[in-house]
This record gives structure tokens, C-alpha cells and sequence, in this order.
């Protein structure tokens, strides 16, 4: 893949990652479906790409609402754990990409709950609100109530992205896939 | 300014906006750098009193750029959030020891720290946006470097073509057949319907806009860097970044 296609590459992913999220939310999906884009970037061109992918969709989101620039970092994070994945075991395996998906499943709500409980109290000001205030009055710490209602969401909101990307990947012809091909291929 | 022509806009006149003066004559650059340093002082505080200080000055800062009203107006975007903050510490929050009623005195005030630090964040934030504006931050990452820009300036071209592109796509599927409300698996249905074919069509862009990179030479030359002045403002605004944090460290240890 040379450079040209990576600069070309980054603003598309981070258009998918914007029309995906707006699209989950005007369906009324319980779940983001915001880093399609990441994931697609971070598996073809590799992981700093796919880290400047998830950042910058953040960075330019935060020019209408600057509180999303926190969450930042969960996006990078997604990039490089996916573009790392990518580049040592390709993204055409069904085994490889739910690997993947479970492990960005749940690093992804860790630095999430992380950010969101700094500065937000671990809240949303949504419905989950109530399921994380029954956790804090069972005992159970800011930290743990936030992440356990993140958790479910996320899992499904990942293993649904990296599989959907998986097979746009599968549908692209051989060219076009970079790291994605696999290390003998790519 | 006469309003009379280009049917009812105001007609340009060379120097009929000012030159802008004051702290809005800063470059973005030293404002980037001040909001980081906002950012890290406010994210540094840990008592109400500090936060509540420098809250009352960024409010100044914003009567001094007359935009107070529209920063007062983003407040509304942590309002409810902020509401149940408040709430649901006083209520359930684990390290309350005195009550009023339900509601713990410690969880209470845990909260108004969230509260007040999320105002910080928000205030300073939105001081930046609102005082410099949008396209002069997207030129500034132009100024700083050339890939980073070009690929700020695509995405902000290539985001509404997305968006249209993506109306269109739920059109047509919906002229096959697509339904998309009804359960969370006919919603998934409909999302992804609508989604490969948006990934796949932006895909082709991409290739389209690479090959119009290379057609118009970009990367054969770097064009010249726009030079920046070290002025005495400049320096200030430093110096003034530097200052913020080292007194809210200072705060946070004398504190502790």
C-alpha cells in the first residue's frame, strides 16, 4: 500500500466511522457501531494507520462536540490492537477476527470506563444510568458498576464490527487488501 | 455594509471586518497550547474551591471575548448528565457515612467535584472552539503538517458525500423492500443493508481520490511552511500555560 492510498484511506475510514454511528443511532441500536472504520484501516494498512484513523475521527468529531475528544484513546487503542492482529495473522480467518473482536471487546470498555468515570462519574445521563446506580448502592466500586453495563454493549458492538469488516476484506479483490491478505500474502 | 445585494446577504467590502485585536490577534497555535494546558490544570484539580476559581476565570476570559452567552449555552450539552451525577452519588454512592434523609453528604459532594471538573473541562474546551473557530484549527493542522492536513481537508469534503450517499442507499433499499424499524434483528438487518454498500462505494472513492493525488504531483514538492512569529503576546500565552499548571499542581499538593 503506498502512502497516497494510506491518506486517501484515513478520511474514508473515519467518514464510515461517522455514517456508521449515525446511522446505529438513527436506528435506534443499543450499541455504537462507530469504529467500522477503524477496524477497516487498522486491518489493510496496519496498525498506526488504523491508530491515526481512530484518532482522528475523534479529533475531528470533538470540532462540534468537543467532549468526545476523550474517547479518543479507545479508538487509537482499537486501531493498534487490530492493525498488530492484522499484520501477524491477516483478517480473513473467522478464528483470527473473533480473537480479535474479544480482545478489543474488552480492552476498549476498560480504557472506556477509565475516561468515562473521570469525567463523567462513570454516568451517561441515559436509562443505564439506573443499572450503574444499583450496582454503586449494592457496594460495588464507580469503576466496577460503570464497566459492567459497558461490557455487554461492547461485545457485541465490536464482534459485530470486526466481522462485518472481515467480510468487506473478503469481497475486496487481492490488491487492495495489504496486511489484511495475511503475512505470506501481503 | 449594504444589504441590499446578492439578495439580501451582506455584500463584501475589503476592510469592513477588523483586524482582530486583543487576545482573538493570537495565533492558534499558542490557543491549542493554552487549552492543553487548561485541560491538564483542570484535570489536575482535586477540590471544589480550585475548580470553582478557575471556572470563575475562564468566565472572564469569555466576558472579555463577548462570548459568554454562547459558553454558558454549551452547558446545556452536560446538563442532564451533570443532573444525575449529583443524584444518583448522593443516593448510592459506596463511601457515604452521613445522611440527609437518602442522600449521603460525601457522595453529594463527590459529585459536585464531577459536576464543577466537567464544567471546567466543557468551559475550556468550548472557549477554544467557539473563540477560533473551526476551519482556522482544520488550516492550523494544515500549517503544522502537510499529510495531516490534507487528510483533515479530505475528510471534511468526503463526510457529507457519505452521508448523502448513505440517504440514498437507505432509499433504494427501502424501494426493494427494506424495512427499518421492528425488532433488534431486522434493525442489524437494516443496518447492514445500508452499510456494506456505503463501506464498498467509499472503498472505490478512496482509489478514485488516490489516483487524483498522484495525477496532481501531491508529494513531488513540499510547498513553503508558513512562518512563525515569536511575538511578546506569544510568549505570554506560554508562559501563561505553564504558569496554570504548576499552580494547580501546587494546588493539589498543598491541598492533599
Amino acid at each position: 500500500m503506498n502512502k497516497r492510498i494510506a491518506l486517501v484511506f484515513v478520511p474514508v475510514g473515519i467518514g464510515i466511522n461517522i455514517v456508521g454511528g449515525m446511522l446505529a443511532s438513527g436506528l435506534k441500536l443499543p450499541v455504537f457501531l462507530d469504529t467500522i472504520g477503524t477496524i477497516l484501516s487498522a486491518a489493510i494498512l496496519g496498525p498506526w494507520w488504523g491508530a491515526l484513523t481512530g484518532g482522528l475521527t475523534n479529533i475531528i468529531m470533538s470540532l462540534q462536540n468537543p467532549m468526545d475528544m476523550w474517547f479518543a484513546l479507545v479508538n487509537i487503542a482499537v486501531g493498534l490492537i487490530v492493525g498488530y492482529v492484522s499484520i501477524r495473522f491477516g483478517f480473513q480467518k473467522w478464528i483470527v477476527v473473533l480473537v480479535a473482536g474479544l480482545i478489543v471487546a474488552v480492552v476498549a470498555p476498560i480504557i472506556g470506563t477509565v475516561i468515562a468515570t473521570y469525567v463523567y462519574g462513570g454516568l451517561t445521563g441515559g436509562g443505564i444510568d439506573v443499572f450503574t446506580a444499583g450496582l454503586m448502592k449494592s457496594g460495588a466500586d464507580v469503576f466496577t458498576a460503570a464497566f459492567i453495563p459497558r461490557i455487554g454493549s461492547n461485545l457485541v458492538d465490536k464482534l459485530l464490527s470486526v466481522f462485518l469488516v472481515m467480510f468487506v476484506i473478503l469481497a475486496l479483490p487481492k490488491n487492495l487488501k495489504g496486511f489484511a491478505a495475511g503475512p505470506e500474502k501481503a | 455594509m449594504s444589504t441590499d445585494t446578492a439578495g439580501g446577504l451582506p455584500a463584501f467590502e475589503p476592510g469592513a471586518f477588523p483586524h482582530p485585536v486583543g487576545l482573538l490577534a493570537l495565533p492558534v497555535g499558542p490557543r491549542m497550547f493554552l487549552t492543553c494546558c487548561g485541560v491538564l490544570a483542570v484535570a489536575l484539580s482535586a477540590s471544589i474551591s480550585v475548580l470553582v476559581v478557575q471556572l470563575a476565570a475562564l468566565l472572564m476570559v469569555a466576558i472579555a471575548l463577548r462570548i459568554l452567552t454562547p459558553l454558558l449555552k454549551t452547558w446545556r450539552t452536560v446538563g442532564w448528565v451533570s443532573a444525575s451525577i449529583v443524584v444518583i452519588y448522593a443516593w448510592a454512592y459506596p463511601g457515604s457515612t452521613d445522611y440527609v434523609w437518602v442522600f449521603g453528604v460525601q457522595g453529594f459532594l463527590s459529585g459536585l467535584l464531577i459536576v464543577v471538573r466537567l464544567l471546567g473541562f466543557v468551559t475550556v474546551l468550548y472557549l477554544m472552539l467557539l473563540s477560533t473557530g473551526p476551519l482556522a484549527i482544520v488550516r492550523w493542522v494544515g500549517d503544522v503538517n502537510d499529510d495531516l492536513g490534507i487528510m483533515v481537508s479530505l475528510t471534511l469534503s468526503v463526510v457529507p458525500v457519505m452521508k448523502q450517499q448513505m440517504e440514498t442507499t437507505i432509499q433504494a433499499q427501502q424501494a426493494r423492500g427494506l424495512e427499518m424499524g421492528g425488532n433488534l434483528v431486522r434493525k442489524l438487518r437494516a443496518y447492514l443493508a445500508v452499510m456494506i454498500p456505503v463501506v464498498v462505494k467509499s472503498l472505490v472513492r478512496a482509489y478514485g481520490m488516490a489516483a487524483l493525488l498522484h495525477v496532481r504531483g501531491y508529494g513531488s514538492g513540499r510547498r513553503d511552511k508558513p512562518v512563525f512569529r515569536v511575538t511578546a503576546a506569544v510568549v505570554t500565552c506560554y508562559a501563561l500555560g505553564v504558569l496554570w499548571v504548576a499552580a494547580s499542581t501546587v494546588a493539589r499538593l498543598a491541598l492533599r
